[in-house]
Protein backbone atom coordinates (compact mmCIF):
# COMPACT_ATOMS: atom_id res chain seq x y z
CA UNK A 1 0.00 0.00 0.00
CA UNK A 2 1.61 3.36 -0.88
CA UNK A 3 2.07 5.91 1.96
CA UNK A 4 1.71 8.76 0.18
CA UNK A 5 -0.62 10.08 -3.05
CA UNK A 6 -0.79 12.85 -4.96
CA UNK A 7 -2.06 16.08 -4.38
CA UNK A 8 -2.78 18.80 -6.93
CA UNK A 9 -5.02 21.49 -6.58
CA UNK A 10 -5.83 23.29 -10.35
CA UNK A 11 -7.98 26.87 -10.70
CA UNK A 12 -8.14 27.85 -14.68
CA UNK A 13 -5.18 30.13 -13.80
CA UNK A 14 -2.57 27.58 -12.97
CA UNK A 15 -1.48 25.17 -10.78
CA UNK A 16 -1.22 25.95 -7.05
CA UNK A 17 -0.20 23.15 -5.47
CA UNK A 18 0.66 19.14 -6.70
CA UNK A 19 2.87 17.03 -4.42
CA UNK A 20 3.12 13.70 -3.06
CA UNK A 21 1.76 14.18 0.30
CA UNK A 22 0.14 11.82 3.33
CA UNK A 23 -3.03 12.96 3.91
CA UNK A 24 -5.63 15.74 3.32
CA UNK A 25 -8.88 16.94 4.24
CA UNK A 26 -11.16 19.34 1.85
CA UNK A 27 -13.93 21.10 2.48
CA UNK A 28 -16.87 18.80 1.08
CA UNK A 29 -20.63 20.26 -0.15
CA UNK A 30 -21.90 17.74 2.58
CA UNK A 31 -19.14 18.25 5.67
CA UNK A 32 -14.84 17.97 5.64
CA UNK A 33 -13.84 15.11 4.41
CA UNK A 34 -10.31 13.45 4.66
CA UNK A 35 -8.12 11.58 2.03
CA UNK A 36 -5.65 8.92 2.81
CA UNK A 37 -4.30 6.57 0.52
CA UNK A 38 -5.81 4.00 -0.66
CA UNK A 39 -9.40 5.64 -0.90
CA UNK A 40 -11.79 4.59 -2.61
CA UNK A 41 -12.67 6.69 -5.92
CA UNK A 42 -14.94 9.38 -4.89
CA UNK A 43 -16.49 12.63 -6.59
CA UNK A 44 -17.73 15.59 -4.79
CA UNK A 45 -18.26 18.70 -4.55
CA UNK A 46 -16.44 21.72 -2.77
CA UNK A 47 -17.69 24.49 -1.44
CA UNK A 48 -15.45 26.94 -0.03
CA UNK A 49 -13.02 26.41 2.56
CA UNK A 50 -9.56 25.26 4.07
CA UNK A 51 -7.92 22.09 2.53
CA UNK A 52 -5.31 20.87 4.90
CA UNK A 53 -2.44 18.79 3.83
CA UNK A 54 -0.53 16.95 5.86
CA UNK A 55 -1.20 15.57 9.70
CA UNK A 56 0.97 15.83 11.79
CA UNK A 57 1.99 19.15 14.04
CA UNK A 58 3.20 21.27 11.02
CA UNK A 59 -0.19 21.09 8.24
CA UNK A 60 0.15 23.22 5.30
CA UNK A 61 -3.31 25.00 4.07
CA UNK A 62 -4.88 26.04 1.08
CA UNK A 63 -7.99 28.20 1.14
CA UNK A 64 -10.34 27.00 -1.94
CA UNK A 65 -13.47 28.49 -3.09
CA UNK A 66 -16.02 26.36 -4.63
CA UNK A 67 -15.17 23.46 -7.06
CA UNK A 68 -14.70 19.61 -7.49
CA UNK A 69 -12.58 17.11 -5.70
CA UNK A 70 -11.93 13.77 -7.78
CA UNK A 71 -10.02 10.39 -5.91
CA UNK A 72 -9.10 8.12 -7.86
CA UNK A 73 -6.47 5.91 -7.20
CA UNK A 74 -3.21 7.58 -6.11
CA UNK A 75 -4.30 10.74 -7.52
CA UNK A 76 -6.69 12.85 -6.24
CA UNK A 77 -7.14 16.67 -7.99
CA UNK A 78 -9.31 19.38 -6.86
CA UNK A 79 -10.66 21.83 -9.98
CA UNK A 80 -11.63 24.96 -7.57
CA UNK A 81 -12.50 28.37 -9.70
CA UNK A 82 -9.65 29.88 -7.01
CA UNK A 83 -7.23 28.76 -4.17
CA UNK A 84 -4.29 30.62 -1.75
CA UNK A 85 -2.12 28.95 0.25
CA UNK A 86 -2.39 30.54 3.52
CA UNK A 87 1.57 32.08 3.75
CA UNK A 88 0.30 33.85 0.59
CA UNK A 89 -3.14 35.37 1.84
CA UNK A 90 -2.95 39.02 2.26
CA UNK A 91 -5.23 40.01 4.98
CA UNK A 92 -5.68 43.72 4.21
CA UNK A 93 -6.33 43.08 0.46
CA UNK A 94 -9.32 40.51 1.98
CA UNK A 95 -11.02 42.35 4.30
CA UNK A 96 -10.83 44.80 2.04
CA UNK A 97 -13.12 42.39 -0.87
CA UNK A 98 -15.06 41.07 1.43
CA UNK A 99 -16.49 44.81 2.14
CA UNK A 100 -16.87 45.28 -1.46
CA UNK A 101 -18.73 41.71 -1.49
CA UNK A 102 -21.00 42.24 1.34
CA UNK A 103 -22.10 46.06 0.00
CA UNK A 104 -22.25 44.05 -3.85
CA UNK A 105 -24.30 41.64 -2.16
CA UNK A 106 -27.18 44.16 -0.67
CA UNK A 107 -27.42 45.81 -4.43
CA UNK A 108 -28.30 42.23 -6.06
CA UNK A 109 -31.80 40.32 -6.18
CA UNK A 110 -30.55 37.42 -4.53
CA UNK A 111 -32.63 35.26 -7.05
CA UNK A 112 -30.01 36.65 -9.48
CA UNK A 113 -27.54 33.95 -10.54
CA UNK A 114 -25.48 37.25 -10.15
CA UNK A 115 -26.45 37.03 -6.28
CA UNK A 116 -24.57 33.30 -5.72
CA UNK A 117 -21.59 33.97 -7.79
CA UNK A 118 -21.16 36.99 -5.69
CA UNK A 119 -21.94 34.88 -2.16
CA UNK A 120 -19.69 32.37 -3.30
CA UNK A 121 -17.01 35.23 -3.61
CA UNK A 122 -17.71 36.52 -0.13
CA UNK A 123 -17.30 32.76 1.49
CA UNK A 124 -14.44 32.20 -0.03
CA UNK A 125 -12.87 35.64 1.29
CA UNK A 126 -14.61 34.82 4.89
CA UNK A 127 -12.80 30.86 4.46
CA UNK A 128 -9.28 33.29 4.01
CA UNK A 129 -9.81 35.14 7.13
CA UNK A 130 -10.95 32.56 9.18
CA UNK A 131 -7.71 30.93 8.80
CA UNK A 132 -5.19 33.57 9.38
CA UNK A 133 -7.52 34.58 11.81
CA UNK A 134 -9.46 32.04 13.97
CA UNK A 135 -12.19 33.40 16.12
CA UNK A 136 -11.56 32.87 19.85
CA UNK B 1 10.69 57.95 -65.08
CA UNK B 2 9.59 58.81 -61.50
CA UNK B 3 11.66 61.69 -60.47
CA UNK B 4 14.48 61.65 -57.81
CA UNK B 5 12.36 63.52 -54.75
CA UNK B 6 9.24 61.26 -54.95
CA UNK B 7 11.31 58.18 -55.14
CA UNK B 8 12.80 59.38 -51.94
CA UNK B 9 10.08 59.89 -50.77
CA UNK B 10 8.60 56.29 -51.00
CA UNK B 11 11.76 55.25 -49.34
CA UNK B 12 11.30 56.93 -46.51
CA UNK B 13 7.81 56.21 -46.34
CA UNK B 14 8.73 52.80 -46.30
CA UNK B 15 11.19 52.69 -44.05
CA UNK B 16 8.43 54.64 -41.31
CA UNK B 17 6.48 51.50 -42.02
CA UNK B 18 8.82 48.88 -41.36
CA UNK B 19 9.94 50.70 -38.10
CA UNK B 20 6.12 50.70 -37.43
CA UNK B 21 6.11 46.67 -38.50
CA UNK B 22 8.93 46.34 -36.06
CA UNK B 23 7.92 47.71 -33.38
CA UNK B 24 4.17 45.66 -33.39
CA UNK B 25 6.77 42.48 -34.15
CA UNK B 26 8.04 43.34 -30.61
CA UNK B 27 4.93 43.83 -28.60
CA UNK B 28 3.47 40.95 -30.20
CA UNK B 29 6.38 38.53 -29.27
CA UNK B 30 5.99 39.93 -25.43
CA UNK B 31 2.89 39.52 -25.35
CA UNK B 32 3.06 36.21 -26.92
CA UNK B 33 5.16 35.12 -24.13
CA UNK B 34 2.66 35.71 -21.62
CA UNK B 35 -0.98 34.35 -23.14
CA UNK B 36 1.39 31.28 -24.11
CA UNK B 37 2.23 30.74 -20.29
CA UNK B 38 -1.49 31.43 -19.62
CA UNK B 39 -2.66 29.33 -21.95
CA UNK B 40 -0.27 26.52 -20.25
CA UNK B 41 -1.42 27.46 -17.14
CA UNK B 42 -5.03 26.90 -18.29
CA UNK B 43 -4.66 23.18 -19.29
CA UNK B 44 -4.33 21.40 -16.07
CA UNK B 45 -7.26 22.58 -15.39
CA UNK B 46 -9.48 21.78 -18.73
CA UNK B 47 -7.76 18.50 -18.57
CA UNK B 48 -8.97 17.67 -14.97
CA UNK B 49 -12.22 18.74 -16.06
CA UNK B 50 -12.56 16.50 -18.72
CA UNK B 51 -11.63 13.67 -17.45
CA UNK B 52 -14.13 14.13 -14.59
CA UNK B 53 -16.50 14.56 -16.76
CA UNK B 54 -15.27 11.66 -18.91
CA UNK B 55 -15.82 9.22 -15.58
CA UNK B 56 -18.94 10.72 -14.84
CA UNK B 57 -20.84 11.55 -18.23
CA UNK B 58 -21.16 7.34 -19.65
CA UNK B 59 -22.78 6.56 -16.40
CA UNK B 60 -25.68 9.04 -16.66
CA UNK B 61 -25.67 9.60 -20.50
CA UNK B 62 -27.96 6.89 -21.21
CA UNK B 63 -30.08 6.92 -18.76
CA UNK B 64 -33.93 7.94 -18.66
CA UNK B 65 -34.25 11.41 -17.95
CA UNK B 66 -30.49 12.50 -18.18
CA UNK B 67 -29.96 16.75 -18.56
CA UNK B 68 -29.93 17.88 -21.97
CA UNK B 69 -26.81 18.94 -21.83
CA UNK B 70 -25.90 15.73 -21.69
CA UNK B 71 -28.02 13.87 -23.65
CA UNK B 72 -29.61 16.84 -25.81
CA UNK B 73 -33.03 18.50 -26.27
CA UNK B 74 -33.83 15.22 -29.02
CA UNK B 75 -34.02 17.40 -31.37
CA UNK B 76 -31.44 19.20 -34.16
CA UNK B 77 -32.86 22.06 -36.05
CA UNK B 78 -31.68 25.21 -34.41
CA UNK B 79 -27.66 24.95 -34.00
CA UNK B 80 -25.69 28.27 -32.35
CA UNK B 81 -22.07 29.21 -33.73
CA UNK B 82 -19.69 30.55 -31.15
CA UNK B 83 -16.89 32.39 -32.87
CA UNK B 84 -13.79 33.15 -31.74
CA UNK B 85 -11.74 36.00 -33.01
CA UNK B 86 -9.74 38.85 -32.11
CA UNK B 87 -10.54 42.49 -31.49
CA UNK B 88 -7.63 43.67 -33.93
CA UNK B 89 -6.64 42.87 -36.92
CA UNK B 90 -3.09 42.81 -38.78
CA UNK B 91 -2.41 39.62 -38.12
CA UNK B 92 -2.12 37.79 -40.98
CA UNK B 93 -4.83 35.13 -41.81
CA UNK B 94 -5.59 34.55 -37.97
CA UNK B 95 -9.56 36.09 -38.31
CA UNK B 96 -10.19 35.36 -42.10
CA UNK B 97 -9.59 31.88 -41.38
CA UNK B 98 -11.93 31.68 -38.79
CA UNK B 99 -14.49 33.79 -40.87
CA UNK B 100 -14.56 32.08 -44.09
CA UNK B 101 -14.81 28.23 -42.12
CA UNK B 102 -17.80 30.07 -40.29
CA UNK B 103 -19.30 30.91 -43.80
CA UNK B 104 -18.67 27.96 -45.03
CA UNK B 105 -20.61 26.15 -42.14
CA UNK B 106 -23.26 28.23 -42.05
CA UNK B 107 -24.01 27.52 -45.43
CA UNK B 108 -24.07 23.57 -45.00
CA UNK B 109 -26.28 24.13 -41.97
CA UNK B 110 -28.52 26.31 -43.74
CA UNK B 111 -28.19 23.91 -46.90
CA UNK B 112 -29.89 21.15 -44.31
CA UNK B 113 -32.49 23.32 -43.32
CA UNK B 114 -31.29 24.37 -39.94
CA UNK B 115 -31.37 27.40 -38.47
CA UNK B 116 -28.48 28.81 -37.18
CA UNK B 117 -27.68 31.86 -34.95
CA UNK B 118 -24.44 33.65 -34.10
CA UNK B 119 -22.53 34.42 -31.34
CA UNK B 120 -19.33 36.41 -31.76
CA UNK B 121 -16.93 36.53 -29.54
CA UNK B 122 -14.22 40.11 -30.36
CA UNK B 123 -15.05 42.44 -32.28
CA UNK B 124 -13.09 41.44 -35.89
CA UNK B 125 -15.27 38.63 -36.44
CA UNK B 126 -18.35 40.70 -35.52
CA UNK B 127 -17.75 43.63 -38.06
CA UNK B 128 -17.30 41.10 -41.05
CA UNK B 129 -20.27 38.59 -40.35
CA UNK B 130 -22.49 41.35 -39.33
CA UNK B 131 -22.39 42.68 -42.92
CA UNK B 132 -23.70 39.16 -44.13
CA UNK B 133 -25.39 37.96 -41.14
CA UNK B 134 -27.02 40.49 -39.26
CA UNK B 135 -29.88 38.85 -38.64
CA UNK B 136 -28.74 35.79 -36.91
CA UNK B 137 -26.28 37.34 -34.47
CA UNK B 138 -27.59 36.80 -31.66
CA UNK B 139 -25.21 38.46 -29.21
CA UNK B 140 -21.24 39.83 -29.77
CA UNK B 141 -18.87 40.10 -26.71
CA UNK B 142 -15.63 42.52 -26.85
CA UNK B 143 -12.82 43.51 -25.07
CA UNK B 144 -11.80 40.11 -23.64
CA UNK B 145 -8.10 40.15 -25.15
CA UNK B 146 -7.67 42.99 -22.91
CA UNK B 147 -9.69 41.59 -19.56
CA UNK B 148 -9.71 38.07 -19.48
CA UNK B 149 -10.93 36.51 -16.41
CA UNK B 150 -12.73 33.44 -15.83
CA UNK B 151 -15.60 34.90 -13.94
CA UNK B 152 -16.25 37.42 -16.63
CA UNK B 153 -16.43 34.50 -19.26
CA UNK B 154 -18.80 32.95 -16.90
CA UNK B 155 -21.03 36.19 -16.37
CA UNK B 156 -20.81 37.49 -19.56
CA UNK B 157 -21.40 34.64 -22.03
CA UNK B 158 -21.84 30.85 -20.65
CA UNK B 159 -24.57 32.33 -18.56
CA UNK B 160 -26.39 33.69 -21.51
CA UNK B 161 -25.89 30.81 -23.59
CA UNK B 162 -26.64 28.27 -20.59
CA UNK B 163 -30.21 30.46 -20.61
CA UNK B 164 -30.72 30.52 -23.65
CA UNK B 165 -30.00 26.61 -23.95
CA UNK B 166 -32.59 26.15 -21.59
CA UNK B 167 -34.70 28.19 -23.36
CA UNK B 168 -34.89 26.56 -26.51
CA UNK B 169 -33.21 29.05 -28.31
CA UNK B 170 -30.64 26.62 -29.88
CA UNK B 171 -30.30 22.97 -29.48
CA UNK B 172 -26.45 22.21 -30.13
CA UNK B 173 -24.28 24.84 -30.03
CA UNK B 174 -20.54 24.93 -31.84
CA UNK B 175 -17.62 26.78 -30.83
CA UNK B 176 -14.61 27.45 -33.51
CA UNK B 177 -11.28 29.36 -32.67
CA UNK B 178 -7.37 28.95 -33.33
CA UNK B 179 -5.68 26.39 -31.03
CA UNK B 180 -2.43 27.53 -30.30
CA UNK B 181 0.20 24.96 -31.42
CA UNK B 182 3.52 27.04 -31.79
CA UNK B 183 4.15 30.81 -31.96
CA UNK B 184 4.20 30.33 -35.77
CA UNK B 185 1.60 27.70 -36.40
CA UNK B 186 -2.07 28.07 -35.18
CA UNK B 187 -4.84 25.41 -36.00
CA UNK B 188 -8.57 26.02 -36.83
CA UNK B 189 -10.46 23.36 -34.48
CA UNK B 190 -14.05 23.03 -33.70
CA UNK B 191 -15.71 21.53 -30.66
CA UNK B 192 -19.01 21.05 -29.74
CA UNK B 193 -20.56 22.83 -26.83
CA UNK B 194 -23.65 21.47 -26.15
CA UNK B 195 -24.99 19.15 -25.73
CA UNK B 196 -21.09 17.79 -24.04
CA UNK B 197 -18.73 15.52 -26.09
CA UNK B 198 -18.80 12.82 -24.01
CA UNK B 199 -14.88 11.29 -24.06
CA UNK B 200 -15.19 7.42 -22.79
CA UNK B 201 -12.81 7.38 -19.53
CA UNK B 202 -10.13 4.97 -20.77
CA UNK B 203 -6.79 5.07 -19.86
CA UNK B 204 -4.76 4.65 -16.69
CA UNK B 205 -8.21 4.37 -14.01
CA UNK B 206 -8.54 0.47 -14.47
CA UNK B 207 -12.12 0.34 -14.85
CA UNK B 208 -12.25 1.00 -11.34
CA UNK B 209 -15.03 4.41 -12.80
CA UNK B 210 -17.75 2.56 -12.40
CA UNK B 211 -16.80 2.40 -8.87
CA UNK B 212 -17.01 5.55 -7.98
CA UNK B 213 -18.70 7.11 -4.46
CA UNK B 214 -20.53 10.56 -5.45
CA UNK B 215 -21.45 12.84 -2.73
CA UNK B 216 -23.90 14.33 -3.33
CA UNK B 217 -25.64 12.19 -5.68
CA UNK B 218 -24.36 11.94 -9.63
CA UNK B 219 -27.34 13.62 -11.02
CA UNK B 220 -26.39 16.57 -9.02
CA UNK B 221 -22.67 16.55 -9.23
CA UNK B 222 -23.73 16.85 -13.03
CA UNK B 223 -26.19 19.26 -12.77
CA UNK B 224 -23.71 21.34 -10.96
CA UNK B 225 -20.51 20.02 -13.13
CA UNK B 226 -22.08 20.86 -16.89
CA UNK B 227 -22.77 24.43 -17.05
CA UNK B 228 -19.63 24.72 -15.20
CA UNK B 229 -17.79 22.54 -18.20
CA UNK B 230 -19.35 25.14 -20.83
CA UNK B 231 -17.59 27.88 -18.83
CA UNK B 232 -14.29 25.98 -18.76
CA UNK B 233 -14.38 24.98 -22.43
CA UNK B 234 -15.32 28.62 -23.49
CA UNK B 235 -12.59 30.03 -21.35
CA UNK B 236 -9.67 27.81 -22.81
CA UNK B 237 -10.96 28.69 -26.33
CA UNK B 238 -10.50 32.34 -25.60
CA UNK B 239 -7.51 31.75 -24.03
CA UNK B 240 -5.91 29.91 -26.85
CA UNK B 241 -6.99 31.64 -29.11
CA UNK B 242 -5.44 34.96 -27.37
CA UNK B 243 -2.37 33.17 -27.56
CA UNK B 244 -2.29 32.24 -31.28
CA UNK B 245 -3.76 36.05 -31.95
CA UNK B 246 -0.43 37.09 -30.65
CA UNK B 247 1.44 34.25 -32.52
CA UNK B 248 -0.11 35.18 -35.98
CA UNK B 249 0.37 39.10 -35.46
CA UNK B 250 3.71 38.18 -34.66
CA UNK B 251 4.68 36.26 -38.22
CA UNK B 252 2.36 38.40 -39.81
CA UNK B 253 4.61 41.72 -38.82
CA UNK B 254 8.13 39.58 -38.81
CA UNK B 255 6.24 39.02 -42.84
CA UNK B 256 5.70 42.46 -43.52
CA UNK B 257 9.16 43.98 -42.09
CA UNK B 258 11.11 41.76 -44.74
CA UNK B 259 8.64 42.73 -47.27
CA UNK B 260 9.46 46.21 -46.15
CA UNK B 261 13.04 45.39 -46.60
CA UNK B 262 13.16 44.49 -50.17
CA UNK B 263 10.96 46.99 -51.08
CA UNK B 264 13.65 49.48 -49.59
CA UNK B 265 16.22 47.74 -51.73
CA UNK B 266 14.53 48.16 -54.88
CA UNK B 267 13.88 51.39 -54.23
CA UNK B 268 17.11 52.59 -53.49
CA UNK B 269 18.30 50.45 -56.79
CA UNK B 270 16.09 52.43 -58.58
CA UNK B 271 16.85 55.71 -57.16
CA UNK B 272 20.61 55.65 -57.73
CA UNK B 273 19.99 54.55 -61.07
CA UNK B 274 17.48 57.50 -62.01
CA UNK B 275 20.39 59.81 -59.70
CA UNK B 276 23.18 58.14 -62.28
CA UNK B 277 21.20 58.38 -65.01
CA UNK B 278 20.21 62.57 -64.50
CA UNK B 279 23.79 62.69 -63.81
CA UNK B 280 24.61 61.64 -67.23
CA UNK B 281 22.07 63.17 -69.00
CA UNK B 282 23.89 66.64 -67.59
CA UNK B 283 27.47 65.86 -68.45
CA UNK B 284 26.08 64.61 -71.60
CA UNK B 285 24.72 68.32 -72.22
CA UNK B 286 27.76 70.19 -71.26
CA UNK B 287 30.21 68.16 -73.45
CA UNK B 288 27.92 68.76 -76.26
CA UNK B 289 27.74 72.35 -74.92
CA UNK B 290 31.42 72.68 -74.91
CA UNK B 291 31.64 70.18 -78.61
CA UNK B 292 29.36 73.45 -79.74
CA UNK B 293 31.51 76.24 -78.62
CA UNK B 294 34.72 75.12 -80.26
CA UNK B 295 33.03 74.00 -83.60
Amino acid sequence: MAVTFNLDVVTPQKRVFSEEVTFATAPGEDGYFGVMPGHSPFLTTLIPGAVQIDDGPDPRFIVVSQGYAEVLGDRVTLLVDSAVRKEDIDAAAVKSDLNQLIRDLDNVDDRDPEWALINNRKKYAEAQLLLIEPKK
Amino acid sequence: MPNLKTLQLRIRSVKNTQQITKAMKMVAAAKLRRSQERAEATRPYTVGMTKMLGSLAPAVANNEGAPPLIAGTGREEKVELVVFTADRGLCGGFNSGVIRAVRTRIAELEAKGKQVSLSCVGSKGYEVLKRQYADRIRKHYSGFGKDLSFDRIQEEISMDLLQTFEEGGFDTAFFVYNKFKSAISQELTWQRLMPIEVEEASEADDGQSGSYLFEPSEDELLGSLLPKNVTVQLFSAQVESDASEHGARMTAMDNAVRNAGEMINKLTITYNRTRQAAITTELMEIIGGAESLKG
